[in-house]
């Protein structure tokens, strides 16, 4: 959680079991074959004393790391998809304090915000109220996202027409 | 919150509260026993509640949220055959899903209220504590403890005490087993 991946090793394979109301930025340069992942836990840094310790909890924080980490190996607007935001915690008597109860959605929100059109958004996989897990194949870009179920979908974001 | 001392016995009466409250619920034998207690950071909820549960493995989950004066979270992990066993046990082979989920509603409420009551007793407190309804589902065990971990931060709750329980049942086919994990920030 709150963590920063950006690699070009084709060995690994990213993976985050079990997502919730985190948010999970997928990313991957075609021409580069660089990946990144970044598992973003709260939407915003103001006024959080943990900035200094733990900044990658924070979305707007984390992706233009995540987006800066890359352009600087020149993986410039890689393809990404976004995963989580769901709502599983439901608590009835905390109903009232949005910023508890909504965190989810408020992640996606602020995601969306910090990549500001400077990604190919391939996939939005985001709300709802069970989780995911996932992993993405650094060797291909293709990104595996398992339901409760069990069902696992495939998103490939390798395809280069999608790099700007 | 207080001493290792009053931890421990706050954590042994609790034991005793609750492995009788269930024993009694349930009508078979019940151990209810403390694995572990660990305080740790809301961040690393998964990986020290991995240890116990498989991360990736979904399970029926039983939450229950405390507020008021005194705050914590329960969560109880069983394995889906094992909840569904200890469903139609205590139904008789109803298999209404939301009669089944009452069932394990009632535990999680059973547990939350007897871990409380030993707590406040050991560390000598009035605190109010409101329960809120036990939420049961089924989800991957690490989309409920990330969830849960985010809620922790979002609060500012960084440091939790957390305790690790492990519940077996008895029944006449055999023995159902899940764990329960009681957080109380710091």
């Amino acid at each position: 959680m709150g963590e920063i991946v950006v690699t070009g090793d084709p060995e690994m394979v990213l993976a985050v079991p079990g997502i919730g109301s985190c948010v999970v930025v997928c990313a991957f340069h075609p021409r580069t074959r660089l990946a990144g992942m970044a598992h973003i836990v709260l939407p915003s840094s103001q006024g959080r004393s943990e900035v200094s310790t733990k900044p990658f909890w924070f979305a707007d924080i984390a992706v233009p790391h995540l987006l800066e980490s890359m352009k600087m190996k020149g993986a410039i607007r890689p393809n990404c998809a976004i995963v989580g935001g769901a709502k599983v915690l439901n608590f009835s008597l905390i109903a009232t304090n949005t910023s508890v109860t909504n965190i989810g959605e408020l992640n996606v929100k602020s995601v969306l915000e910090n990549l500001n059109g400077s990604v190919n958004l391939v996939a939005q996989i985001v709300g709802g109220n069970t989780g995911f897990s996932i992993r993405l194949q650094v060797a291909d870009g293709i990104l595996f996202i398992k339901d409760k179920e069990g069902q696992i979908r495939q998103i490939n974001l390798s395809l280069p027409w999608m790099e700007g | 919150m207080g001493t290792t001392r009053t931890f421990e016995e706050a954590l042994k009466f609790a034991q005793s509260e609750c492995q009788t409250a269930l024993t009694e619920f349930l009508g078979t034998d019940v151990e209810f026993h403390l694995v572990e207690w660990i305080v740790c950071y809301a961040d690393e909820l998964l990986s020290v509640v991995g240890q116990f549960v498989g991360v990736e493995e979904v399970y029926r989950a039983i939450v229950v949220g405390i507020y008021g004066d005194l705050q914590g979270y329960l969560v109880m992990f069983f394995p889906i055959k094992d909840a569904e066993e200890l469903a139609a046990y205590m139904l008789d082979g109803e298999s209404d899903p939301e009669i089944q989920e009452s069932v394990l509603a009632e535990i999680g409420n059973l547990t939350t209220a007897r871990l409380l009551m030993g707590f406040s007793k050991a560390i000598k407190t009035n605190e109010e504590a409101l329960p809120t309804p036990p939420q049961t589902q089924v989800d991957f065990s690490g989309s409920l403890l990330q969830s849960l971990s985010a809620l922790l931060l979002s609060q500012g709750q960084v440091k939790v005490f957390h305790s690790v329980w492990k519940l077996q049942i008895q029944l006449l086919e055999g023995t159902v087993n899940g764990t329960a994990h009681f957080f109380l920030p710091m």
